[in-house]
């Protein structure tokens, strides 16, 4: 399994990894600090999972997913968004623009290990 | 926080079942178990807690006020108590999440690292938008950079700093929806708020990230202020200053914006480049730097050994080439390897500027120059504390207030400039503003006044301005909260002189006035002049020589039948012999008219330096002389010398009083 990480912060980035790896579901990961940065990896790897953050300078993580979504290639890949916008206005915009999942912060260890677990069995499937 | 948490969570179950234990002492009277309740609350709200569960917790406490003489187990109150209870549950399973991921040294370090770069963005990012309210571009990357901190708190569960983070966040969101303009003070909040992150991020570096007390109360109050008045107005404001602000202001000075961080990384922190920089320990880079130093001396012993210098083997020749270009490349690339750009210190200086002006009611901006320029890092250091002051200076003193200078046909903006540049080997910084400048006749009745020159001196206008750098002088007329703390420019001089460097002013009354500073590039290596006594080698600094030459017999003359003078193109120089400073026991009275005369300059004094003869120039790594010798006056360290003898080099300064410094 392949989980491309977009974040600009390259410390949240590592959290999001550990979390991952102490899944046991052993992903293989990949990072892209911007939306711009993300959108090349995923055409070049074609993931089985993206996990982005929102605010990132160049390109946001909105203007990825919706660039995911014209994409052939990329529209059928789940995208998990971390953000801190805790406004459910905003989550709802972006799982109807082809968000998988919407956390938002303070995200924890526990609550993304929670959402993982959840959206990992799903692309396992 | 968990212990109390966990109490809190077991007074709500006891007051949800009614249960008649949970009722203390006035509790009787308001249903059972809400006095206990209200207690336990209270200890709890003082703990850094997240966002909702303080908004959750606020709630119950004011519903249990009123549930006070009532029926306490009406349905609002019962109802909040329970999302209290759900939002209590869940936070204290994640705090033990958060507790593995956070109990992990390194991930402390990360976060700490990416924090202070971050804060180090919001500043530079607040002072453009200061000059600049409509720059988007910075509100958004100061959003980021506390939206940022903000989640990374959040995910070590370090409560303290994400419940500030996302306060200024909040002001910060206001600001990016148009509901608060970025004025001064908004821009103040936030700068405080920076800084007590700051402070925030070096406790956690000691302590428990988890379990930090709240950030400064004040401070929290003031933001929360700030943004419920915007949020609930529909028109913009323009927020007003309270009183306490600058109390508040000159407080969070004290505790010094520039307070060093202890480690600094090898490279200027630039969050694009960051992937491909290391950290390194100080200590371990010094080590290597001077193992590199040992390597280069090594070296050139061996390519002066007589054996190799006979060789005819030409393979032996080239490798041996080949071997003197790569230590020379090693040299260079472990010295580049101290170097940072003196951008980060005008940085840091912008934010001084900022604060003076705001505190003296001028209109200042801070212009640089050269930002690029690279130096010794422990140079860059040492030169912030007198920079500091230069600026005080030049803030306090040498920038008029807005209306005078506006009635002297100037612009009410004053400029500090900030400048640094490469020249002959040598950075040159020079620390300029357009203010009044420095007025010769007032400084020279105040150095007659304090007895620092004769009555009857003359001095030319460069000996007066001189004078400001005398121990005990200050032309500050009225002595200001800033400036005049007992710290003159005598100090600044000498912090200068310590680092092999040279201070100079230049002014123009009404046009303004600046302070020029020479410095070597690194501390590490100096330019020497190598010079033989007897069979002795000694090294003077190149940036203390001024010129030198072979004496002719009437150049020489006795003073007073004591003081050795030399009479050269007019002036005349007292002379120091090194043959006696080193009591080398030789100096025959016809070696007078022979050796060489070396003029060099300290203090701004000139004089001679008698030695046998010249050998040559030479870049000398120094090595200190360790503690034993630490105090032989005249001498600063030792280096080895391209023949592997030991040259000792002199310390100009201290070479005429024979004192140490």
């Amino acid at each position: 399994m392949t989980v491309l990480l977009v974040d600009d912060s390259p410390v949240m980035r590592r959290f999001v990894a550990r979390t991952l790896e102490m899944t046991g579901l052993g992903p293989q990961i990949h990072e892209a600090e911007n939306g711009r940065d993300g959108m090349s990896k995923a055409v070049a790897l074609v993931p089985d999972l993206v996990i982005t953050d929102l605010n990132m300078p160049e390109m946001d993580g909105a203007e990825l997913i919706a660039e995911m979504q014209a994409s052939k290639l990329l529209c059928g890949i789940p995208v998990l968004v971390l953000t801190a916008d805790r406004s459910p206005v905003r989550s709802e915009a972006l799982m109807g623009a082809g968000a998988a999942a919407c956390l938002t912060k303070p995200i924890t260890p526990q609550s993304l290990r929670k959402e993982l677990l959840s959206l990992l069995a799903e692309v396992d499937r | 926080m968990t212990e109390t948490g966990l109490l809190l969570a077991a007074t709500i179950e006891q007051v949800l079942n009614g249960d008649p234990a949970a009722d203390v002492g006035e509790g009787a009277k308001c249903g059972p178990g809400v006095a206990h309740l209200l207690n336990t609350l209270n200890d709890y709200l003082a703990l850094p807690l997240p966002h909702d569960l303080r908004s959750s917790a606020v709630k119950v406490t004011e519903l249990s006020k009123r549930a006070v003489g009532v029926d306490a187990a009406g349905g609002e109150f019962e109802s909040a108590l329970r999302s209290l209870r759900n939002a209590l549950e869940s936070h204290l399973e994640q705090e033990e999440a958060a507790r593995q991921l956070a109990d992990d040294p390194e991930m402390l370090q990360e976060f700490l690292v990416e924090s202070r770069v971050h804060l180090a963005t919001v500043e530079s990012g607040l002072l453009r938008l200061e000059s600049d309210t409509a720059d988007v571009e910075a509100l958004n990357s100061v959003f980021r950079s506390f939206h940022t901190i903000k989640g990374l708190a959040g995910f070590l569960g370090a409560a303290a700093i994400h419940e500030l983070a996302h306060e200024t966040e909040n002001i910060l969101d206001l600001a990016r929806s148009g509901k608060i303009i970025a004025a001064p003070e908004v821009i103040d909040l936030i700068l405080r708020s920076a800084d007590e992150l700051a402070c925030c991020l070096d406790k956690a570096e000691q302590g428990n990230v988890r379990e930090m007390p709240r950030c400064d109360l004040r401070l929290l109050e003031e933001i929360g202020r700030v943004t419920t008045q915007a949020a609930s107005d529909t028109q913009v404001v323009t927020w007003s200053t309270p009183v306490a602000m600058d109390s508040a202001v000159s407080e969070a000075q004290s505790e010094s914006p520039l307070a060093d961080r202890s480690d600094v990384a090898v490279a200027p922190p630039r969050s694009q480049a960051e992937a491909s920089v290391v950290r390194i320990e100080t200590a371990k880079l010094e080590y290597l730097i001077d193992m590199v130093g040992e390597l280069v001396i090594a070296e050139s012993v061996v390519r002066h050994d007589p054996a190799i210098l006979a060789t005819r083997d030409p393979l032996l020749s080239r490798n041996l080439m080949q071997l003197g270009r790569v230590v020379q490349e090693v040299q260079k690339t472990s010295m580049s390897m101290r170097m940072v750009a003196v951008g980060t210190l005008f940085r840091k200086m912008s934010r001084l500027v900022r604060d003076l002006a705001r505190k003296s009611g001028k209109t200042v901006e801070m212009v640089t120059v050269g930002d690029d320029v690279e130096l010794d890092r422990s140079i860059v250091e040492d030169l912030a504390d007198p920079m500091v002051h230069m600026i005080r200076n030049a803030v306090d003193h040498g920038l008029e207030t807005p209306a005078d200078r506006i009635a002297a046909g100037k612009s009410e903006k004053g400029i500090v400039r900030l400048q640094a540049a490469h020249d002959a080997g040598e950075i040159v910084i020079q620390i300029s503003d357009d203010g009044r400048g420095l007025a010769a006749s007032k400084i020279l009745a105040k150095a007659r006044r304090q007895g620092l020159v004769a009555e009857d001196a003359n001095l030319d206008e460069d000996s007066i301005f001189r004078l400001i750098f005398e121990p005990g002088f200050s032309t500050a007329e009225k002595v200001t909260d800033m400036s005049g703390r007992g710290v003159g420019m005598d100090v600044v001089r000498k912090q200068i002189q310590k680092l092999r460097g040279h201070i100079a002013i230049r002014s123009v009354v009404g046009q303004g006035c600046t302070f020029v500073l020479r410095l070597p590039l690194t501390l590490a290596i100096i330019d020497g002049l190598v010079v033989g006594v007897g069979s002795q080698r000694f090294i003077l600094p190149m940036f203390a020589v001024r010129e030198m030459f072979a004496p002719e017999p009437g150049t020489l003359v006795t003073l007073e039948n004591r003081v050795e003078a030399a009479n050269f193109r007019g002036h005349l120089y007292p002379i120091v012999r090194l043959a006696r400073l080193a009591e080398l026991g030789h100096c025959p009275a016809g070696a007078r008219a022979g050796g060489v005369l070396i003029v060099v300059e300290s203090r701004d004094q000139l004089f001679c330096v008698a030695v046998d003869q010249l050998i040559g120039k030479q870049e000398v790594v120094i090595k200190s002389l360790g503690h034993t010798f630490r105090d032989v006056a005249a001498i600063s360290g030792g280096a080895i010398l391209g023949d592997g003898r030991v040259g000792l080099i002199i310390d100009v300064n201290s070479l005429r009083t024979g004192r140490p410094d």
